[in-house]
C-alpha cells in the first residue's frame, strides 16, 4: 500500500513547556507552589493510602515539611523532586503507622476460598485496589518514575528532571519499574500473600 | 451458527506463573470469545536472547529506544510470543495506571495550610520576626540559581505536520468567569436545545436566566457534569458546570471568520476539544483548543493547515494525552487520505498560567484510501476501518503505530468486502462482518481473528460497553450474540440503533411501532409504543431512557413509566447531565 509516511523530528512526548517552568520557580511565592503541584501530589499520595480524609492531612505535612526545608535546600535541586521526595517518605510513615495498628483495605484477601479458580480476585477487591496495592508494594524510585509517566504523562525527560536523575536512567528505572510492578500485580490477582502482607496482620 | 462458548476455567488465567502467557492466543483482545483461526506467525519463537528483549521492552513500548533497538525488538517481537504477551502485559499495566481515577484535594484543604499554626512559623522563621497576618504572598528569592535560568532558556520545539506547506500557530485563549447561577437540583436531568437555540435543563433555561442562544455544538462531559457550548452571538466556547456554577469563556482573541466544528471531550472529562476552523487563500486551518475548565481555565491552542474543510473526528487517546484526526486530502496527491495525530499535554492546561506548548509527539500517514472510521487502541496505535482498494466497499482493516519507523499494518479478509464493522469500547477488538456471511472479530494488535458466527447482510454492529455482547443487524432482524446461543430480538427493526445502558445489563431497541428493552436475564418487554418516528434512544448512567422522537421526547424507566415529557421535540438529541 502507498505508505509514505511522513517522518518527523520527535522531541519528548509533552513538548518542552517544562522548561518555562523551571524559570517560574526561582520566584514562586508558597502559594505559587502550593497551587502548582496541590493535584499531583495529592493524587500521588491518595494512591499510595487509598484514603481521602488521610490523603489531605499528608498533602498538608509534605508541603509544610517542604516549606520549612526549602531555605536549606540546594538550589540545584528541583523543587518538584524535592516535593515527591518529601511526599513518599510521608506516605511511608503513614503506611507504617497502619501496619501497626494492622489494617491493610485487601487483607480480606486471606479468607477467600483457597480455589483461586472459582474467585477472580479483581472482582472481589477490584482493579484499583491491586494497582494501588502493587504500587505500595514497589520500590519507591521506581514508582515515582512510572507513576510520573503514566499518572502525569510526563516525558522520559521531564521525569528526568523532576526526579534529578539522567535521562539514560529514566530508561533502566522505568524498565524495572514495569518488571517489578508486574510482579506484584501478578502475585495480588493471584492472591498469593506478599512478605508486606504479613507485617500488616502481625 | 458456529459457537463455541468460552467455559470460565479456559476463560481464567493463572496469573503469577510464566506459563499462563497465551501460547499464540488471542492476546489482549479479552476472553469473551474463543479463538478457532490463527495467524501461522505464532508457531515460532525465536531463541534470541529474551532476556536482553525483557530489557528493553519498556523504552521499546515509549519509543524511546534508537532505530537499530528497535529494529531489534520487533523482529523478536513478530517470532516470540512470550515477549508479546510481556509487550500486551505493559501496555495492560500501564493503561491501569493511568485510568486511577485523578484525585484532587478540595479547596478548603489550601486554606487550612495556610493559616496552619506550622505555616505561621515558618513565616515567622523566615522574616525573623513575630508571625504574620493572612500572608497574601511570599516570595522565595532563595531558590535562584544560574543553572535553572541558563535551563529556561531552551527554545520551544514545534513540530509541524503536513504533506506540503504547514505552519504551526500558538494562541492562547483569555478565561473570563461570568456569574453563577442557582443550582438545579440533585441527580440525573435532561439537557436539551430549544427551537431559539436556549439551553433547557429539565424545564429550566439554562444557564439560569441569561439568554445565551448556543449553536448546534455543545457537548455534555461523559461524566454528565461538565457542559460545553458555543455562544451564537459571540462565537465563544463556553463551559459550565451541570449545577449551573462555574461558566468560563473561551475568547478565540484574533481569529476572523472562524467557526467551531466540533467539541469533545476526553474521557476523563478533564479537557475539552474545541476545533475551529479557518479559510485564508484557499487553505483551510483547523485549530485545537484544549481546555481544562475545572482548573484554572486556561486552554491552549494548536493549528493545522490543511486543504479540505473536513475532519473525521477527533478521538481522544484511552489515557487523555493524544487526539487523532483524520482528513481526506484531496489537492497534491489524487484520493490520498491522512490521519494525524497530535499529543495535547495535560500540565500544559492545567498550569495556572498559560504555558508555550508544543506538539510533542505528532505523526501522519497517507493512504490512497477512504478513512471511514478509527480508533485508539489501549495502547498507543491507531486502528482504521479503511478502504484500500475501492473507495465505494470497504475492504481492509489497518492498524498504525504511532512510531514513523513502523509500517502500518493491514488485514484484508479473503472471504470479500466488509458490509459492517465495529470497534468495542478498548478499541482493541473489531467486529467485523463480511460479505459472504462470516462475523468474526479482530484484534488490531494480535492481527488474530476470531470466527464468531454466519450471518448474511448484517449492516450494523453494536458493542454493549463492557464488550461482553454484540447486537448484530441481520436485514431488519437484530440479533443478541455472546457466548450463549444467538438470541433474535425484533423482526422489524427500524434504523435507530440499539442503544446499550452503561452497565451493559440492558440493551433498548425498536420493533416495529414498539421500544423494546431487552435484559442480560432472558428478559424483552415493551417500554413505549407508538415508535415509528423515533429518532434515537438515549439511556442515562442511571437507568432512565429518552425515546427521542419526531414529535416529542419521552423519558421512560426501564418498566416503561414515563417520567417527563419535552414537547415539541428538540431538533439535536437530548444528553443526559448528572448534579452531584
Amino acid at each position: 500500500m502507498g505508505n509514505s509516511a511522513v517522518t518527523l523530528p520527535r522531541s519528548d512526548r509533552r513538548g518542552n513547556y517544562h522548561m518555562a517552568m523551571v524559570e517560574l520557580e526561582s520566584t514562586w511565592s508558597f502559594e505559587r507552589i502550593y497551587d502548582e503541584f496541590k493535584t499531583p501530589i495529592y493524587n500521588y499520595i491518595y494512591h499510595m493510602v487509598g484514603d481521602r480524609e488521610q490523603a489531605e492531612d499528608l498533602t498538608q505535612d509534605t508541603f509544610l515539611k517542604t516549606f520549612k526545608s526549602l531555605p536549606k535546600m540546594d538550589a540545584s535541586l528541583k523543587l518538584s523532586a524535592w516535593l515527591y521526595k518529601i511526599a513518599t517518605n510521608t506516605a511511608y510513615d503513614a503506611l507504617r503507622r497502619r501496619k501497626l495498628i494492622s489494617w491493610l483495605p485487601w487483607q480480606d484477601l486471606e479468607h477467600e476460598p483457597a480455589d483461586v479458580e472459582s474467585a477472580d480476585p479483581q472482582e472481589t477487591i477490584g482493579t484499583t485496589e491491586l494497582v494501588q496495592q502493587a504500587l505500595r508494594q514497589m520500590p519507591p524510585t521506581y514508582r515515582e518514575a512510572l507513576w510520573l509517566y503514566t499518572q502525569e504523562g510526563y516525558s522520559y525527560a521531564e521525569i528526568a528532571r523532576t526526579l534529578g536523575i539522567a535521562e539514560s536512567g529514566v530508561k533502566m528505572y522505568l524498565s524495572r519499574a514495569r518488571q517489578s510492578f508486574r510482579e506484584h500485580y501478578r502475585a495480588l490477582e493471584a492472591g498469593v500473600p506478599q512478605p508486606a502482607k504479613k507485617q500488616a496482620r502481625s | 451458527m458456529r459457537w463455541r462458548p468460552v467455559s470460565p476455567s479456559q476463560r481464567k488465567s493463572k496469573p503469577g506463573r510464566d506459563d499462563r502467557l497465551p501460547g499464540c492466543g488471542n492476546k489482549g483482545g479479552g476472553a469473551l470469545f474463543a479463538r478457532e483461526s490463527d495467524s501461522e506467525a505464532c508457531a515460532t519463537q525465536k531463541t534470541m536472547n529474551c532476556e536482553w528483549i525483557e530489557d528493553h521492552l519498556s523504552a521499546y513500548k515509549d519509543h524511546e529506544l534508537d532505530a537499530a533497538a528497535n529494529d531489534q525488538v520487533a523482529t523478536h517481537l513478530v517470532g516470540c510470543v512470550k515477549c508479546h504477551a510481556s509487550l500486551d502485559e505493559y501496555i495492560r499495566f500501564d493503561r491501569l495506571l493511568t485510568e486511577l481515577p485523578r484525585m484532587t484535594p478540595r479547596p478548603e484543604l489550601r486554606a487550612r495550610i495556610f493559616s496552619s499554626p506550622e505555616f505561621r512559623a515558618i513565616l515567622s522563621e523566615r522574616n525573623g520576626h513575630g508571625v504574620s497576618k493572612a500572608p497574601a504572598s511570599h516570595q522565595l528569592p532563595s531558590l535562584r540559581s544560574p543553572a535553572l535560568v541558563t535551563r529556561a532558556l531552551i527554545g520551544v520545539t514545534v513540530i509541524l505536520l503536513l504533506l506540503a506547506s504547514a505552519g504551526v500557530v500558538l494562541r492562547s485563549l483569555a478565561a473570563h468567569p461570568t456569574t453563577t447561577c442557582p443550582s438545579p437540583t440533585t441527580g440525573e436531568h435532561v439537557l436539551t436545545r430549544s427551537a431559539d437555540g436556549a439551553l433547557v435543563l429539565g424545564a429550566q433555561r439554562f444557564p439560569c436566566a441569561q439568554h445565551t442562544q448556543a449553536t448546534d455544538l455543545w457537548q455534555v462531559s461523559p461524566n454528565g457534569q461538565w457542559i460545553a457550548y458555543i455562544a451564537a452571538h459571540t462565537g465563544d466556547i463556553h463551559t459550565v458546570r451541570a449545577n449551573g456554577q462555574g461558566d468560563h469563556v473561551f475568547h478565540a482573541a484574533g481569529v476572523s471568520s472562524t467557526a467551531t466544528i466540533a467539541l469533545v471531550w476526553s474521557h476523563k472529562s478533564q479537557k475539552l476539544l474545541a476545533v475551529t476552523r479557518d479559510q485564508a487563500d484557499g487553505a483551510y486551518s483547523v485549530t485545537f483548543w484544549a481546555a481544562d475548565p475545572a482548573g484554572a481555565a486556561t486552554a491552549s491552542a494548536l493549528t493545522f493547515m490543511m486543504a479540505t474543510p473536513d475532519i473525521i473526528g477527533p478521538v481522544w487517546s484511552p489515557d487523555d494525552l493524544a487526539v487523532a484526526y483524520a482528513f481526506t486530502h484531496t489537492g497534491i496527491a489524487p484520493s490520498a487520505n491522512v490521519l494525524n495525530y497530535a499529543a495535547i499535554p495535560t500540565s500544559a492546561i492545567e498550569a495556572s498560567t498559560p504555558l508555550p506548548w508544543s506538539t510533542a509527539s505528532s505523526g501522519s500517514w497517507s493512504f490512497a484510501s477512504t478513512i471511514s472510521a478509527f480508533s485508539w487502541t489501549s495502547g498507543t496505535q491507531i486502528a482504521l476501518t479503511a478502504a484500500l482498494a475501492t473507495t465505494t466497499a470497504l475492504t481492509s482493516l489497518v492498524t498504525i503505530n504511532p512510531d514513523p519507523r513502523a509500517a502500518p499494518l493491514t488485514y484484508t479478509p479473503r472471504n470479500g468486502p466488509i458490509t459492517a464493522a465495529a470497534f468495542d469500547a478498548t478499541g482493541n477488538r473489531w467486529a467485523v462482518a463480511l460479505s459472504d456471511g462470516t462475523l468474526l472479530t479482530f484484534n488490531p494488535l494480535t492481527q488474530h481473528t476470531t470466527s464468531l458466527a454466519h450471518l448474511n447482510a448484517v449492516s450494523s454492529l453494536t458493542w454493549s460497553p463492557d464488550g461482553q455482547h454484540l447486537i448484530a443487524r441481520s436485514n431488519a432482524t437484530l440479533w443478541w450474540l455472546d457466548n450463549a446461543p444467538a438470541r433474535r430480538l425484533a423482526a422489524n427493526a427500524g434504523p435507530v440503533a440499539p442503544a446499550w445502558q452503561a452497565d451493559s445489563s440492558t440493551v433498548a431497541y425498536v420493533d416495529g411501532s414498539q421500544v423494546m428493552v431487552a435484559t442480560l436475564t432472558g428478559e424483552e418487554h415493551q417500554v413505549k409504543t407508538d415508535a415509528t418516528l423515533v429518532k434515537g434512544l438515549i439511556w442515562s448512567p442511571g437507568g432512565q431512557l429518552i425515546v427521542w422522537g419526531i414529535n416529542q421526547a419521552v423519558v421512560v424507566d426501564a418498566s416503561g413509566n414515563t417520567a417527563q415529557t419535552i414537547s415539541p421535540s428538540p431538533t439535536e438529541a437530548p444528553q443526559w447531565t448528572s448534579v452531584p
